[in-house]
């Protein structure tokens, strides 16, 4: 059976998808990096939070399904993941603005591996999936 | 919206608030460390873990900012190595003061101490374990009539010989 690509979803729907993995990618770095890590109620080894990365791209694109869109939207996800984690990382300095910049410099430098990784990883997540629409759920692409 | 969609945007949303709820007391910790030594014109500039297969040293490198002397009263230090508690003391540094602008590298565990030491030296000799330590540092420091604490977590890995 072949169903039509859906790609009528509203810009909400895909700004609330996009959000959503964006923050899960981010929490899931900051589960097991140093920073935030060791505080984390369960810190997370290295090898899960990138299988929870996988498992975000796949998701991503069991929503998705069209392939070029999956493709933005993933890269979308690692741009607001990495967003997120300069939020938490420099918090901290809006309340003491006096050392701000160092603080914020450290942030914007843990921003790079959040980014590339996620990216990395969620967009193999993404071919997987993609793989899971076309073979097991019928979608043409 | 199928329910497909509504189960996978589902997961999603339980996915977010379980990673968010997880990482809330890592983000807290985090920031009430750096607002407890920014307030007092202090910088951690780095924690450094060097275990080996004959021992452990852990230290940190703190930069006063200010313009004012620091004074750091003591450090305790929690450390455990796969899991279980291996150390935890306190070093009282009486008479460390940084002065505006100093640096300062200080070795917070050199030995591991107590009762422990020969098992864990032990254990950590053996080439076929794998094992990581972690610990968690309270770094108590002063500056004119203010006194701040800060919590400053830290780990490392030994595998191979």
């Amino acid at each position: 059976m072949v169903r039509e690509v859906a790609s009528s979803r509203g810009r909400w729907r895909a700004a609330v998808e996009v959000l959503l993995a964006g923050w899960v990618l981010c929490a899931l770095y900051a589960s097991a990096a140093s920073s935030i890590g060791p505080g984390a109620l369960l810190r997370l080894p290295y090898w899960l939070t990138a299988l929870g990365d996988v498992g975000v791209g796949v998701i991503l694109a069991l929503l998705v399904v069209e392939l070029r869109r999956v493709l933005i939207a993933a890269a979308l996800a690692a741009g607001a993941a990495a967003v997120f984690y300069w939020l938490l990382l420099a918090a901290p300095a809006l309340v003491a603005p006096d050392f701000a910049a160092r603080l914020t410099n450290h942030a914007s430098i843990q921003m790079v591996p959040v980014f590339f990784l996620s990216l990395f990883l969620a967009l193999i997540g993404a071919l997987v999936g993609t793989l899971v629409n076309t073979a097991a759920r019928g979608y043409e692409l | 919206m199928s329910r497909t969609d509504r189960l996978l945007l589902g997961t999603l949303v339980l996915v977010a608030v379980l990673t968010a709820v997880n990482i809330l007391p890592g983000v807290a910790g985090w920031n009430r460390s750096w607002r407890a030594f920014q307030s007092l014109g202090l910088q951690l500039e780095a924690v450094r873990v060097r275990p080996d297969r004959h021992g452990l040293e852990v230290d940190l490198l703190l930069w006063n900012d200010s313009d004012v002397p620091v004074r750091v009263i003591d450090i305790t230090a929690a450390i455990q190595a796969n899991g279980h508690s291996v150390a935890a003391g306190r070093l009282t540094l009486d008479g460390l003061t940084l002065l505006g602008g100093e640096r300062h590298s200080q070795v917070v565990v050199g030995e591991v101490y107590g009762n422990t030491q020969q098992t864990f030296e032990e254990q950590i000799s053996d080439p076929s374990v794998e094992w990581t330590v972690s610990g968690q540092m309270r770094v108590a420091v002063q500056s004119r009539d203010e006194a701040e604490e800060a919590i400053i977590p830290f780990r490392g890995v030994v595998d191979g010989p």
